[in-house]
């Protein structure tokens, strides 16, 4: 059984925090837009401008009070040693399964919000596109690109050593030929 | 080693060409901008043609200096395993290039080069530099001989690299020798893509784009046009409004088989010219393409690059079991026009056989999964539903606000037939797989795409659930593989949930 680890517990309070000055926003805007519409006294259009922004309001607020007790519980993320899985999404959950010997680079990303809440984003670069693991702990997320780093390093090793061997620049000793006669096939 | 040598002069006229191009639309388009309705009779060209010349002139005479000097100062050289590109005429850049990290050397040929005996060198990495804009390929126009030379001095010193690392027979490429073609396209390949490829459809769209920018810029033209065609309309519509619905349908029909017609010809013309000669071989570690009869294009590509074998195949295309084929690799295929074709049309059973001579390293025999019962309720019940409950939502509609909505009933059916065909397609052709080497993701319902993807180029593997698709335990599928867009995904939409697991078993080993 695969053990998911969950994003920090602090991402529900950022979330929540950064939902929560979209919120306001709209709802200025929406004041704005009611105000403007009204005082030209055309009822129809005050209705429908009111009865959108009422909707518009209400999921924002749906996003703000419900969403980040699910998206806690459903975004979960696995590093392994040969693998990073990633699942996300609220309605449309997507379950994603990078094997590591396809990184590129990995970066470490913290917006000014994630800053506040000692929160990072783990961005990992492969030649297809890029996978984010959200929300994690500062010290969490170093401790993924540290462990990525090892892993991918010691991957590009196997991997040149495969073709010294293949090559026959390097002797093989006796005890690793099994390995050597798998480098030769690779 | 091959001396520092310039570009061939050529490039110069051609660069200029293209401002001149840019300097020539930006003016029409600043000229109309200015009409704002006025008709263009009215405007007295004569007085503004003086400064349009002298400004467009002196723009030309600055840029072909500069033109001139970076000509000038552009030099490519290649030294043991590296092809050296110089360029520059303040900030100097001098780009190295190894031979093993170039992926494709292309050498078209358009239509001035074939007059002047020159030809375009393209050598590129397939990098990415700056995140998306790719500045590190090298496009010049040469020679056809220096070309040539540049192209077998690196394909040769990569094979002897390659020789030495393997130890063992790595071809070399002579000079000037024609490579053994694996398969050349015949005229009935020509008629074949033709007959299935014609775009009706385009032409229509076209014509109705062209009457209305016509109509837009001036409305004299157009109503010229309709009074010296009103008679023949007048008697036209009087005929149809004599004659009965089912003439009406065939009158409609007629048109169409008769538009229809002259497109097929004209698109089996146009692959004539366009795939003239199409040959592809093997040789050595290179795939080899060429073909076209005024713009001639000649790729090379490494065969360890080809990430991925697109199979497309239209609806007439199924019918007639034939297919095209492309490749997916890095640095060819990304640019405009510019597609990374392995054959243009194929015998479905002839296919195999290609693969096996061509790319050995990919095999058409996949075991895949088959989409299953569960999923022809999204595949097959969903949209036909949905189809169904906007035209009947439409025809409802027209009752109301139509005269007679008896033609608006028969599309709608006609429509509706359409989405379910394609949808019992879509069904019957959606499949995923892998066997160790290849990862096959098939989809579509009148137009199929089968990509086959080498298990080292997919770089991750997406399985996406919707709430209604998870009760019933599917899920949809994203391949992503390295490739030279982005938009290189192979999609496999609403199969069973639990193949996710299977795949990442190959991606690890």
């Amino acid at each position: 059984m695969k053990e998911f680890s969950r994003v920090d517990k602090k991402a529900k309070t950022k979330w929540r925090v950064s939902r929560f000055v979209g919120l306001l926003f709209l709802a200025i805007a929406s004041a704005v837009l009611l105000l403007a519409v009204g005082s030209s006294g055309e009822s129809t259009a005050t209705l429908v401008c009111a009865i959108i922004c009422g909707v518009v309001l209400l999921l924002q607020l749906v996003n703000l009070i419900v969403y980040p007790m699910i998206e806690y519980i459903q975004w979960q993320y696995l590093v392994d040693d040969d693998r990073i899985e990633i699942k996300k999404g609220i309605f449309w959950r997507s379950h994603t399964v990078v094997p590591i010997s396809r990184i590129q680079h990995v970066s470490v990303k913290s917006g000014p919000m994630q800053n506040i809440f000692g929160l990072s984003s783990v961005e990992i670069n492969t030649a297809g596109g890029v996978h984010t693991i959200d929300e994690l702990n500062k010290e969490v997320a170093a401790q993924i690109c540290d462990k990525l780093r090892t892993i991918i390093n010691l991957k590009v090793a196997e991997q040149r050593a495969r073709e010294l061997i293949a090559a026959g620049k390097v002797t093989v000793p006796a005890a690793v030929s099994t390995d050597a006669e798998v480098g030769t096939d690779a | 080693m091959l001396e520092r040598r310039r570009c061939h002069p050529l490039y110069i006229v051609e660069q200029l060409a293209r401002t001149l191009l840019v300097f020539v639309v930006a003016l029409f388009a600043s000229v109309f901008s200015n009409l704002e309705g006025e008709d263009i009779r009215a405007i007295d060209l004569g007085s503004i043609w003086g400064y349009v010349i002298g400004g467009l002139v002196g723009l030309l005479a600055v840029t072909a200096f500069f033109i001139w000097l970076g000509w000038r100062n552009k030099y490519v050289s290649a030294q043991d395993n590296t092809l050296i590109y110089e360029s520059g005429i303040l900030v100097k850049k001098r780009m190295t290039i190894p031979f093993s990290k170039i992926n494709t050397i292309d050498m078209g040929r358009n239509v001035f080069q074939r007059i002047f005996g020159t030809c375009r060198l393209k050598v590129d990495t397939g990098a990415i530099d700056g995140g998306a804009e790719q500045n590190t390929e090298m496009n010049l126009v040469f020679s056809l001989k220096d070309a040539e030379e540049f192209r077998n001095y690196i394909l040769n010193r990569a094979a002897q690299d390659e020789q030495q690392l393997r130890s063992e027979g790595a071809t070399a490429i002579d000079a000037g020798t024609e490579p053994r073609w694996a398969l050349q396209a015949r005229f009935s390949d020509f008629l074949m893509y033709g007959l299935t490829s014609s775009s009706v459809w385009k032409v229509l769209c076209t014509l109705l784009v062209a009457v209305c920018f016509l109509a837009e810029i001036s409305t004299s033209i157009l109503d010229s046009a309709f009074s010296a065609a009103a008679p023949f309309i007048e008697s036209l519509w009087n005929f149809i409004s004599g004659s009965g619905i089912l003439m009406l349908i065939l009158m409609v029909l007629g048109m169409f088989f008769v538009l229809t017609l002259v497109c097929n010809i004209a698109s089996i013309v146009y692959a004539a010219i366009r795939f003239y000669g199409f040959r592809v071989a093997r040789e050595g570690d290179n795939v080899v393409v060429r073909y076209g009869l005024i713009s001639l294009k000649n790729y090379t590509v490494q065969a360890e690059n080809v990430h991925a074998i697109k199979v497309k195949q239209n609806l007439f295309q199924q019918l007639i079991g034939r297919c095209s084929v492309e490749m997916v690799s890095i640095g060819y295929g990304n640019e405009e026009n510019e597609t990374n074709l392995l054959f243009p049309i194929i015998k479905k059973d002839r296919l195999a056989w290609l693969i096996e001579t061509v790319l050995p390293e990919y095999s058409l025999e996949v075991e895949s999964h088959k989409a299953e019962k569960r999923s022809i309720r999204f595949l097959v019940v969903r949209p036909v539903l949905w189809t169904a409950l906007l035209l009947a939502g439409g025809i409802v509609g027209a009752y109301f606000l139509m005269e007679s909505a008896t033609l608006f009933v028969i599309a709608c059916a006609v429509v509706m037939l359409i989405v379910i065909a394609n949808s019992i397609m879509k069904y019957r052709s959606n499949a995923i797989g892998c066997d160790g080497k290849v990862v096959l993701a098939r989809s579509g319902g009148m137009r199929v795409t089968s990509h086959l993807i080498r298990v080292d180029a997919v770089q991750s593997v997406t399985a996406t659930s919707g709430i209604f698709q998870r009760p019933r335990k599917v899920a949809t599928y994203r391949v992503d593989f390295h490739a030279p867009a982005l938009r290189n995904i192979a999609v496999v939409p609403h199969m069973n949930d639990d193949l996710l697991d299977e795949l990442e078993g190959y991606l690890l080993k």
